[in-house]
């Protein structure tokens, strides 16, 4: 006889099953649509400012049936992908050299915070000029975001290894460079980890930020144009098709991230 | 040998010469942890430090490791003045010292890993000793998916793959259960009876010191210095369990436990003032 494969559950929470939730979920998408709809259609708001579902459903079928949007699309990405890995590897690389190098640390401190205290969008303008209407400078902007969420979570796990797994793994005759690699960087990737979501979103955001401020192709420069003709179901289209993408590689990460970060325990 | 004119006869695998250990303390006092310990542990010999909780007996094992560098006196190993990480210590800690991120197999095999012996080779050694310490199977697991008891079995095969010639043990199994605990003791005679290693066992459980140890060091409360050092005669092998019933191991526990009563009282007496 097979075993049955129902399992203990705790009774401090009671778990809704997965098939539950995906419905509220769904039910939920379609009443704010559908609200949304009606209240445009009884011109309960304004249609011209707040355009309609439908519309917007509609534009962003014509965008990917006519094939307008994968020049767009793809140009976003490539610039929100070399950000994120530029600002990862720079970020590690300097958080690894300051969290090792205490002098580093002790004379950058106060640059390091003025820089990360800088609202990173007025930087758009001198980037459009250093590195002009390209990729280069949405790359930078998109860098100049990751580097510094990648920098302190790599700086701070780094700090934070444990001292006694430390210590053994030094009685155990780890030389320098056996601890960097089997000590201090996976601990550190777990930090990284964790801000992963974060930086692959910021690097979208400084992506579309500095193609609205100035460029030839894009999503953010899709957006800029739909804005300038007051043409809200654009900018409204251009905003959720943003977001898709940032989910569905939410979703990616999520999957590498139970994979890589597998030998911690699952929190309870 | 230039022993420094200790004759003829080994040297002793760890020799503490007038150490002297202190730290600042956060409010920028300067407190004297140990004071002017001198002790020799031969070779070959399992040695166990008492004395009162926070008397510095782990400070005098962290001495014996290299991880700490007395300002005052000196540590010698097999002759040799310490200078870094003791190069023949392993060390045994009592908090989980795996590296989380490692399995079972990769955490055993860490040592011969940093020795830069070939992956096939130190998988082989890996089994072979996670075999001894009664972990077949888990290999794979992860240390948060193990028992306390059996990390710290896979922390024992660790330290002895590398074949250390000195074994340095912090409270190893004071975290764990009554029962595991005992198993623990006797699976570490077994293996120490096969090995002879030189051993320092610290522990603030002096059943547990008696039971396992050739000689049992009592340390003072703080500043700590060396009370007192009492052989322990009784045969071998030893059950760990059974001994502690025998008219032998009560008459020196009263003996050794008139030295250490007075320092446990002394430092509960310095902590409450």
């Amino acid at each position: 006889m097979p075993e049955s494969t129902r399992v203990a559950t705790l009774t401090t929470r009671r778990a809704t099953s997965r098939p539950v939730v995906v419905a509220l979920q769904v039910l939920t998408f379609l009443a704010l649509m559908a609200a949304w709809e009606a209240a445009s259609r009884t011109e309960t708001i304004d249609p011209f400012f707040f355009s309609k579902p439908t519309d917007v459903a509609r534009r962003m079928w014509e965008w990917v049936a006519t094939g307008f949007i994968w020049e767009h699309l793809v140009t976003t990405l490539v610039e929100a992908m070399l950000a994120f890995l530029i600002g990862t590897l720079a970020g590690i690389v300097f958080g690894l050299a300051f969290a090792r190098i205490e002098l580093l640390a002790a004379i950058f401190d106060p640059y390091i915070r003025m820089l990360n205290a800088l609202p990173r969008v007025i930087l758009a303008p001198i980037f459009l000029l250093w590195f002009g209407l390209g990729i280069a400078s949405k790359v930078a902007l998109g860098v100049s975001i990751v580097f510094f969420v990648v920098f302190f979570n790599t700086f701070q796990g780094i700090r934070e290894v444990d001292p006694v797994v430390l210590n053994n793994a030094r009685m155990l005759k780890a030389s320098d460079r056996d601890l960097l690699r089997h000590v201090y960087l996976p601990s550190a990737l777990a930090w990284i980890f964790s801000s992963l979501h974060t930086s692959i979103g910021f690097a979208l955001v400084g992506a579309v930020v500095g193609e609205y401020m100035g460029a030839a192709r894009g999503i953010g420069y899709i957006v800029s144009q739909a804005q300038g003709v007051f043409d809200t179901t654009g900018v409204l289209a251009g905003l959720i098709l943003t977001s898709a993408v940032v989910l569905l590689i939410d979703v990616g990460i999520n999957r590498l991230e139970a994979h890589l970060l597998r030998w911690r325990p699952r929190a309870a | 040998m230039n022993g420094g004119g200790r004759g003829p006869e080994a040297p002793p695998a760890v020799s503490f010469d007038a150490v002297t250990i202190r730290f600042a303390a956060p409010s920028g006092q300067v407190h004297t942890v140990m004071r002017d310990i001198s002790l020799d542990i031969a070779e070959g010999t399992f040695v166990a430090i008492v004395g009162p909780s926070g008397c510095g007996k782990s400070t005098l094992l962290n001495a014996a490791a290299g991880l700490l560098f007395p300002p005052e006196g000196r540590v010698r190993v097999f002759g040799e003045p310490l200078s870094g990480v003791n190069p023949h210590a392993a060390y045994l800690f009592q908090q989980d010292a795996l590296l989380p991120w490692r399995t079972v197999l990769d955490n055993v095999r860490l040592g011969l890993v940093f020795a830069g012996v070939p992956r096939r080779e130190s998988e082989r050694q890996a089994r072979g000793w996670i075999d001894r310490v009664g972990l077949k199977g888990f290999e794979d697991r992860f240390p948060h998916q193990l028992s306390g008891g059996m990390r710290k079995r896979v922390a024992v095969a660790q330290s002895f793959l590398v074949n250390p010639r000195i074994l340095l043990m912090d409270e190893p199994f004071s975290a764990l259960d009554v029962q595991t605990r005992q198993n623990m003791e006797t699976e570490l005679l077994g293996l120490w009876q096969e090995t002879r290693k030189t051993v320092l066992f610290v522990t603030h459980d002096l059943e547990e010191a008696i039971a396992l140890a050739d000689r049992v060091v009592v340390l003072s409360a703080g500043p700590a210095r060396v009370k007192g050092v009492y052989d322990v005669d009784l045969p071998r092998p030893r059950d760990v369990a059974e001994i502690r019933l025998t008219p032998e191991f009560t008459a020196l526990y009263t003996r050794i436990w008139a030295d250490l009563r007075e320092e446990v009282r002394r430092q509960y007496e310095a902590r409450h003032a």
